[in-house]
């Protein structure tokens, strides 16, 4: 097949091409500058407020039909959505000239006055309008609870968010026009499954954007020209571009790449491939690692997790990944790839200092296998913010005990926050494994942990602070293991 | 009658549709600029040189500007000391220096490193210790004195000595500071800003480029938030797109980004209240002594009316027999602290009640009991120290009823037994109160205009100086109109403010918006209904036939008309049982030749407070309200949960409760956030770290208290406002502090005979930490 060099993706009704540098614009200006859709906002330009949230999707469900998701326009630049349907605040409701028949989702927010300045509004209709769309299509009732955990990626200074939990609350699913029949089109979607399926490579004078459609294409590209940056969901270094510390003038992304987005398991491991997102992992592991599962229901927003992989967030190497302690103490492995061959590297192995990788540029990490759990261990994961939803840890604690009876078999114990990396805290395992449990032994491993961590002060936590947390994540793990033992 | 439903929102469907056009929505023009700000790199000092050559050289450049630029550098609501472009005398770290006009955000980002800026470091004052130490001092307010203090101090049967400390907020409205500046003929300048004070916006624009008032209009359809940041704060940007546009003459456009308007525009400001307090063993205030410091920032902005509203506020809820409240605010190199909706009365309200959190520890009692014993009374014990008698006192009233409804008294022995257990989680229980004092405490500022004109087919458009910033004052000046003319609410629209329309306005701040303006409204269409009802009586009962041709009497206001109502889009003469269609009456209005337009002034009678006696009346009335909060609290981390507050308001008679709900919710959160997880970082330098919502935490959805309910109180005696309601937009913001007295009573369970001394916010560090000194 004939490579393309141009993006097409189809906005509300209308199908948009974007050739040359407008490639890297972010979606959200885009649909500003270009397209005359100002319901979008920016504000942040971070992905941390929602206001600029659009519906995207870029596969069809079950039923053969558009799958929206939330997501955050800003970070997201237009190469991102080769072949992807849009729908912006615009397209919620069904327009003719001037006039709009309301979508049930702007008839509630009304109604409730879920709306005041007006301006976070637009971000949350769209996170709202996703809401009903999975829920009416799952045929799951709309709950307090879910209808906060749907819109915690949007921020709202205005109303104190009672008036929108309500709008939320009261939207009849049975009167929700679905987008995904509003939008549905069957020549569409077989065109986004062409353009999915297609390689594009756009070149211009010192900038390239490269789309493979097959691994090989991938993995031959990486070794002629090691300089590719790979970007997955682009919610970190969307925010680093937009806050002009960093330009990707080489990129590659693997989205095209049907097999990585594949998420599989078998007796020993859960297998995640590089494009799948956190949501995708997230609602997999929900029966599978429960704990991980808890975890990510604090971890960022829907919008981000619509967005972000599992796989970005872990070969991101940030200190303060929230995932990344889980998946060192599961004793996770990625699996690199390279014209020359595959290899896998044990996640203790692969972060060899801040930021740094045991990893060669011309490599590609194309799986995460992670071991599912055993019947005599127990895991817990911590993590503490300055607010506990949609923040950055301040620190981040996992631990993993295989017992035989009453005797520790194996521990393994990470804390993220306190060092250049995600840590193990190899000595103080070591002092652990082969004893029977007992609180005591925690305490005094608790004691002992300056002589392993010296964590720094910063904007999110002082080190007298950070050093209390992990000392307390000890005595609150082994309270809690205590009481079910 | 419009007037008490709870109408939508006059802009709701644009905003759920996305049609609603703020600021930087507007279309750009083909030749228009982008404006880009730089701020200063030095915290204190002065600029040496700022070396731009090669820039103008550079692609989609169009000019770079600064100081010298200016033709009139300076102004100041209160004082014109503040240069719109900084240049001999830094005052803070990121305070704008220099201006590119370039073609786009990406042109400004692109060149602007290219912007040589060199600077002598002079060592800055950042804190209020710092401050005072170096007595930096912005101003220094008259003391509030009753009684014999220092006696009544000395005989204290009980005496605490502390300091109760705050800090900043950010304003963090979702629309960052926004403006644009057309040119147009004859030198005239229409400026869009997201503007709270369009007025303002318009004279600092023209005193700036040296123009007349009359050649510059301010124009403000609505602003995405404001909270206080863009009552003085909108003022110099919209000058700085104005000089662009005047220099070029070309349309000019700022729109800063999150980060810019967090790093370059003030806050709430920060304070440090020292005190002592007598009582005696029931827990009476037989004394108290406040010294009151706020943090100004670098210019003097609104912080002396900022100051006195703290010090205003300093009572509380509560009678002081003998008490003495000092103000004073310090000059420090930080950005330069505004206004911010409460405008220091958290401040000051937040620190008495803090005080009876730790005399109720102290005395081992109920701080209920201790805020009941000590409330105003309804005929005595009910003067302020400002000496203003509370009229139709309902505290008592509220505080009653929130104790009943909140189930205070078992929830309380709840928590005593749930702290017992353990369990690794502590909780707290607190009620506060607020009785916010409604008028501009600056006399002059009480003041409104509004016209409105009545078209032909019965439907109206009214404007006046009040700034829509979601609040929903138009929405409210809709109903007072559609009221008064007895048709329905959908035939009245507000128009954009504009200062053509309505010039001299105040800011629509201390929450007066639809007090000042909505009597101007009232105003304006009671002259356009009296002429109205002298048209209906000449043309049904004078038994002569008005053709158009022959003249109508001239109007008498003299003429007792009153059984001629305005109901149900009819004009109805209940003396003669006559009516007319309210819009078959225009009609012959118009025919007749009689003006159908309105415009009218309104000031609030009877104020001036007099700062130098302390005597005249401060405020209009009161809007009262509490809260009961319950927190709990994660023992290993610190981590706070609210998991229920109760809300009983007293806002008179609401024009529209669902709008004024709203406002309680959102001032709420906002307050309530202050008080926990918004803390702003600064490094040692002085610069703001925290300046995005990723490292400045404002309240997410999740953090909304598991179990809210808010309720109004039923009152229909203030009949000292319009249509009897009560001014809402601060005064809900001030039971937020409910949260943080509730975080000091869980604390209380653990510190023994310690006093739990936490600063605001109560982040998790500061929870834990002092947790942590209990051991």
């Amino acid at each position: 097949m004939k490579n393309s060099s141009q993006i097409t993706t189809r906005i509300n009704d209308q199908l948009i091409v974007i050739e040359g540098e407008k490639a890297f614009v972010p979606l959200a200006n885009f649909l500003r500058n270009d397209e005359s859709l100002t319901g979008t906002k920016i504000v942040c330009a971070e992905g941390d407020c929602g206001a600029c949230t659009v519906l995207i999707a870029k596969d069809v469900g079950p039923d053969g039909k558009l799958s929206f998701k939330a997501v955050n326009s800003c970070i997201l630049p237009l190469y991102l959505i080769d072949g992807a349907q849009v729908v912006t605040v615009e397209g919620v409701g069904k327009s003719s000239g001037m006039n709009v028949d309301l979508h049930e989702v702007q008839s509630k927010m009304i109604d409730c006055n879920g709306a005041q300045c007006g301006y976070c509004t637009p971000g949350f209709i769209c996170a709202m309008a996703g809401m009903a769309e999975k829920f009416k299509s799952e045929n799951k009732t709309i709950t307090e609870k879910s209808a906060k955990n749907y819109l915690t990626g949007n921020l709202c200074r205005c109303t104190g968010y009672l008036p929108i939990i309500d709008a939320m609350m009261s939207v009849d699913l049975n009167k929700t026009e679905l987008l995904k029949d509003r939008y549905h089109s069957v020549a569409w979607i077989s065109e986004m499954k062409r353009i999915r399926s297609t390689t594009v490579e756009m070149k211009f004078s010192d900038k390239s954007i490269f789309l493979p459609s097959k691994l090989s294409e991938a993995l031959e590209a990486k070794a002629t020209e090691p300089d590719f940056r790979m970007v997955a969901g682009s919610t970190d270094i969307g925010v680093v571009v937009n806050k002009g510390k960093l330009s990707t003038p080489k990129t590659m992304a693997l989205y095209h790449i049907e097999e990585l987005g594949k998420i599989s398991h078998d007796n020993n491991f859960i297998t995640v491939g590089a494009t799948v997102t956190l949501t995708e992992f997230e609602e997999y592991v929900e029966t599978h690692l429960p704990e991980m599962s808890k975890l990510l229901h604090i971890f960022a927003s829907p919008q981000i997790k619509n967005q972000a992989t599992l796989i970005g967030n872990v070969v991101n190497a940030s200190p303060i990944a929230d995932t990344i302690p889980f998946l060192l103490v599961s004793d996770a492995a990625v699996e690199l790839q390279s014209s020359k061959g595959s290899r896998d590297v044990v996640l203790k192995d692969f972060y060899t200092g801040y930021k740094k990788l045991n990893m060669d540029p011309s490599e590609i990490v194309t799986k995460i296998r992670i071991p599912v759990l055993q019947k005599n261990e127990k895991t817990r994961l911590y993590k503490v913010s300055m607010r506990k939803d949609l923040d950055i840890s301040a620190v981040t604690f996992a631990a993993r005990i295989v017992f035989d009876g009453k005797k520790m078999s194996q521990v393994r114990i990470a804390l993220g926050g306190v060092a250049a990396t995600v840590i193990r805290l190899g000595d103080i395992e070591k002092s652990l494994i082969g004893k029977d449990f007992s609180e005591s032994l925690f305490e005094n491993a608790a004691t002992s942990l300056d002589q392993y961590i010296s964590p720094l002060s910063d904007l999110r936590a002082s080190k007298e602070y950070r050093m209390l947390v992990a000392r307390n994540y000890f005595k609150k793990f082994a309270n809690e293991i205590g009481g079910e033992l | 009658m419009s007037v008490g439903k709870s109408i939508h929102h006059d802009s709701a469907v644009g905003h759920v549709t996305g049609a609603s056009l703020f600021v930087d929505d507007r279309a750009k023009h083909k030749n228009e600029v982008y404006v880009g700000v730089i701020g200063s790199p030095v915290c204190a000092g002065a600029i040496k040189n700022i070396e731009f050559t090669d820039v103008l050289k550079m692609d989609g450049v169009f000019g770079v500007y600064t100081a010298k630029d200016v033709p009139h550098n300076n102004w100041g609501t209160i004082v014109p000391e503040q240069p719109i472009l900084a240049y001999e005398k830094i005052g803070y770290i990121d305070e704008p220096v220099c201006l590119i006009a370039c073609r786009d955000e990406e042109t400004f980002n692109a060149v602007k490193i290219f912007v040589k800026i060199e600077a002598f470091d002079a060592e800055p004052l950042l804190t209020i210790d710092d401050a005072i130490a170096a007595k930096s001092f912005l101003c220094e307010a008259n003391p509030f004195v009753r009684g014999d203090i220092e006696g009544a101090l000395k005989n204290a049967k009980h005496l605490l000595k502390g300091a109760f400390v705050c800090g900043g907020q950010e304003h963090f409205y979702m629309e960052s500071q926004a403006t644009v500046a057309y040119p147009l003929e004859n030198g005239q300048i229409e400026v869009h800003s997201s503007s709270q004070h369009p007025t303002e916006t318009q004279h600092v624009v023209a005193h700036a480029l040296g123009l007349d008032y009359s050649q510059v209009v301010c124009i403000v359809k609505r602003m995405g938030g404001g909270f206080g940041g863009k009552e003085s704060q909108a003022a110099h940007f919209a000058a700085m797109a104005g000089l662009v546009a005047y220099k070029l003459n070309r349309p000019a456009r700022l729109a800063l980004t999150k980060d810019d308007d967090m790093m370059m525009t003030g806050k709430r400001h920060p304070f440090k209240n020292f005190y002592e307090v007598g009582f005696d063993d029931d827990g009476r205030i037989t004394a108290l002594k406040v010294l009151i410091y706020a943090n100004g920032g670098a210019y003097v902005d609104l912080t002396p009316s900022i100051l006195d509203r703290a010090m205003f506020h300093a009572d509380g809820c509560y009678y002081l027999e003998n008490c003495y409240i000092e103000g004073r605010a310090v000059r420090t190199n930080q950005h330069s602290n505004t206004a911010f909706r409460g405008f220091g009365g958290p401040q000051g309200n937040m620190t008495i009640e803090s005080i009876i959190e730790d005399m109720a520890h102290y005395l081992k009692k109920d701080a209920y009991e201790l805020r009941k014993l000590n409330l105003y009374g309804i005929n005595d014990r009910n003067v302020t120290p400002y000496n203003q008698t509370i009229e139709h006192n309902v505290l008592p009233e509220i505080f009653e009823k929130l104790h009943k409804s909140a189930d205070y008294s078992k929830r309380k022995k709840e928590v005593e037994s749930f702290n017992q257990k353990k369990s690794g989680k502590l909780r707290g229980l607190s009620m506060t109160g607020v009785k916010f004092g409604i008028a501009f405490t600056t006399k002059f500022l009480n003041q409104g205009n509004a016209l409105v004109n009545v078209h032909l087919d019965g439907t109206v458009q009214v404007s006046t100086g009040a700034t829509e910033m979601g609040q929903g004052v138009n929405t409210k000046m809709k109903q007072i109109a559609a009221s008064a003319f007895g048709i329905p609410h959908q035939a009245v629209i507000l128009m954009p403010t504009s200062t053509e329309k309505n010039h001299n306005t105040s800011p629509t701040a201390a929450s007066s918006g639809t007090d000042i303006n909505g009597g101007a409204v009232l105003k304006a269409c009671d002259a356009i209904m009296e002429t109205l009802r002298w048209v209906f009586e000449h043309q049904q009962n004078s038994g002569i036939v008005y053709d158009g041709i022959k003249d109508m009497p001239a109007l008498d206001r003299n003429v007792d008309l009153s059984h001629i109502e305005f109901v149900d889009g009819r004009v109805i003469d209940k003396k003669n049982k006559k009516e007319m269609m309210f819009r078959d009456l225009l009609k012959v209005a118009y025919l007749n030749q009689f003006s159908l337009a309105g415009y009218a002034f309104f000031k609030t009678p009877d104020l001036g407070f007099d700062k130098s006696t302390h005597e005249g009346r401060a405020f209009n009335y009161f809007t009262n309200g509490a809260a009961v909060s319950e927190v709990e609290i994660d023992e290993y981390t610190g981590e706070l949960k609210v998991l229920r507050t109760d809300i009983l308001m007293d806002l008179g008679r609401p024009i529209n409760p669902g709008i004024d709900l709203g406002q309680v919710t959102g001032a709420f959160i906002q307050g309530m956030g202050w008080v926990t997880t918004e803390n702003l970082f600064y490094h040692d330098n002085g610069k703001l770290l925290s300046h995005s919502p990723t490292t400045y935490k404002i309240p997410n959805i999740q953090d909304t208290p598991r179990v809210f309910n808010i309720e109004l109180l039923e009152n229909h005696t203030n009949t000292r406002n319009v249509v009897r309601s009560k001014a809402v937009g601060e005064p809900p913001l001030l039971l937020g502090s409910s949260v943080w007295t509730a975080v000091k009573n869980a604390l209380s369970f653990r510190s023994k005979d310690k006093l739990p001394d936490i600063t605001s916010p109560a982040t998790n560090e500061i929870i834990l930490m002092e947790l942590a000194r209990y051991e």
